[in-house]
């Protein structure tokens, strides 16, 4: 399908080399004079849908943007495909990987097409005109996230699910072999959630690295290859969602007293909050 | 729709045709435009009315085009870094700081010179801007959307009532001031155009270079940075820019507000567009305008003149109040 030789033509995502590759090293991260990553040390693979899950302050969104560049390690740090952050160029990293963050401003005057096609920003350059490859990867972005028959409608003018997905789809334009989203769920109708969390299954799936920070639980255990539970800037633990979503973990984690079900169609677990331990 | 949003930049660019041939034409001595053409044309055509055209209505269209296309472009660019849909420079000091520094330049012989009228209103605005800025600063997170607006009206007042002060101290001295102070054309002469043309066309050219980014930077800093770009130095490349559009319009034209309001805003009504589009338009239309304002201002009601600033003025307060009663 995709036959071409240069590098726009093959989404980054389908490469399979070591380039989806994020390792971070022993990272600190000061915020206003406050610690709020201690000495963090983790791999994110590709081919994986990683979640970052924790209570309010616990570091994540923080973890989340000083991988996108968005804050400065204080100590330690980051590399993307063994190459670290502070040696990649604005584009070059772009190229490498998308970020949508928590709540990025509605340009005006856009149509569905012309927001998606903001994604391939970082492919084309001052006196590089539009392409079939930019062309392609729209056309792709647009069909997984189903709005191809809004391309021609006003942003403004769609719903919040509706417009979530053409903010994914902007992302997903930019085809990098690393998609990195903050808390992409929030405020939405709980289909248009599972929509959103299907969509980036799939882009694991297919090779991506797909890191999300997350606040719901239950919709993290149903997606994630991976969970990272995180508590006042440390990672208490890591592992699938069978593995980490225990009783124990919970309580040490978000304060809750909870029973683990196991979804009898899935086979990964449910948590039914049954009160607060404090 | 398609051929619709094909068509407004030739319409506008028609407009902007039109409006030179009108300023041309137009004025104290009305012409035919054949006879406006010989004097643009005929190299050795000594006549009063070649003369006419080629030293004083050529010179004054030109620059009008140029500070039309540049306050108008300003205030694009300065509503997209702000994302204050009410932010031109004339409501962030930049109009009045330049005004004053031209003023204060004229008290110092050696600075009195043309060369010197677009040096001084770049650092004048540039002041006024660095005010407004530290006002806001100073006033920390607590005063909201409204500070920057509410910093920039009492930043100008300042300056206008010092500027009108030192006008006032020696009013001979000032008297071919004060018709500039109030944002006119008239009197503007080659060697002033001259010097000040390319500092407007740099303006321009570096506003072209930030407008295919302007609609990424609107997005916010961490999704503009997500898409490879580095806020901070577009944000200051846009910021540059208004400067140096509003220091060379100033320099030609006098402190002439609402342009970069009005034409905007008014594009937006012609149908939804990205930033970019709308930069570029707005430097057309904005052309267009001035030019034609000034044409106004000159034959309204002749002989004597009105200042384009006034027009602009009387044109821009009632748009702009009937654009405020359309979005309520």
């Amino acid at each position: 399908m995709h036959s071409g030789t240069s590098a726009a033509s093959n989404p980054g995502y389908e490469t399979g080399s070591g380039a989806g590759l994020i390792a971070v090293r022993s990272l600190s991260v000061l915020r206003g004079g406050r610690q709020v990553l201690h000495d963090l040390t983790l791999e994110i693979r590709p081919a994986a849908l990683t979640v970052l899950i924790g209570p309010n302050g616990c570091g994540k969104s923080t973890l989340l943007k000083t991988i996108a560049r968005l804050l400065p390690p204080s100590s330690g740090g980051v590399s993307i495909g063994g190459r670290p952050l502070d040696r990649l160029g604005g584009r070059e990293a772009a190229r490498a990987m998308a970020l949508l963050p928590q709540s990025p401003v509605l340009p005006e005057g856009l149509r569905v097409r012309d927001l998606i096609a903001l994604g391939r920003h970082p492919w084309r350059g001052l006196l590089r005109s539009w392409s079939p490859e930019d062309d392609a990867a729209i056309a792709r972005a647009m069909a997984e996230t189903g709005v191809t028959t809004l391309a021609d409608r006003p942003v403004e003018a769609l719903s919040g699910g509706q417009r979530q997905r053409c903010w994914i789809a902007m992302v997903l334009a930019q085809e990098t072999g690393i998609l990195m989203l903050d808390e992409p769920t929030t405020w939405l109708d709980l289909s248009v959630q599972m929509e959103i969390m299907a969509i980036l299954a799939r882009r694991a799936k297919a090779g991506a690295t797909v890191l999300v920070v997350l606040h719901e639980l239950n919709l993290a255990a149903a997606f994630a290859d991976r969970m990272v539970m995180m508590k006042d800037g440390r990672i208490l633990a890591d592992g699938p969602p069978d593995a980490v979503m225990t009783a124990e973990t919970l309580a040490a984690i978000f304060g809750l007293s909870a029973d683990i079900l196991q979804d009898p169609l899935t086979g990964r677990p449910v948590c039914l909050p049954r009160g607060t331990r404090v | 729709m398609t051929t619709g949003r094909a068509r407004l930049p030739l319409l506008l660019a028609a407009a902007l045709i039109a409006a030179l041939a009108l300023h041309l034409t137009f004025g104290a001595v009305s012409m035919p435009l054949s006879q406006v053409w010989q004097g643009l044309s005929g190299g050795d055509d000594l006549s009063f009315e070649a003369a006419v055209v080629r030293e004083l209505r050529l010179p004054r269209a030109i620059a009008a085009a140029l500070a039309g296309a540049g306050l108008a472009a300003a205030g694009v660019l300065m509503q997209a870094v702000t994302r204050n849909p009410l932010a031109e420079p004339g409501l962030f000091g930049l109009l009045a700081g330049a005004a004053l520094a031209v003023l204060l330049g004229r008290t110092i012989p050696a600075l009195a010179s043309p060369d010197w009228l677009a040096p001084l209103a770049a650092l004048g605005s540039l002041a006024g801007a660095g005010l407004v800025w530290a006002l806001v600063r100073a006033a920390g997170d607590g005063g909201g959307l409204l500070l920057p607006a509410l910093a920039g009206s009492a930043v100008t007042a300042f300056l206008v009532a010092l500027t009108t002060l030192i006008s006032l101290m020696d009013a001979r001295a000032f008297e071919d001031m004060r018709i500039w102070l109030s944002g006119s054309l008239a009197g503007l002469r080659l060697p002033v155009l001259a010097w000040i043309a390319p500092w407007a066309l740099a303006g321009l050219a570096l506003a072209a270079l930030v407008g295919p980014r302007l609609t990424i930077l609107t997005m916010g800093d961490e999704a503009a940075t997500g898409l490879g770009l580095n806020p901070g130095r577009l944000r200051a490349m846009a910021l540059a820019s208004v400067v140096v559009m509003t220091a060379a319009a100033v320099a030609m034209a006098g402190p002439l507000g609402f342009v970069g309001l009005t034409v905007p805003h008014l594009l937006r009504l012609t149908g939804p567009m990205d930033q970019s589009r709308l930069l570029r338009l707005s430097m057309l239309a904005g052309a267009a305008y001035l030019v034609l304002a000034d044409t106004l201002a000159r034959v309204l009601i002749a002989p004597v003149e009105v200042s384009a600033g006034i027009l602009t003025a009387l044109i821009g307060a009632p748009v702009l109040v009937a654009l405020v009663r359309m979005r309520a």
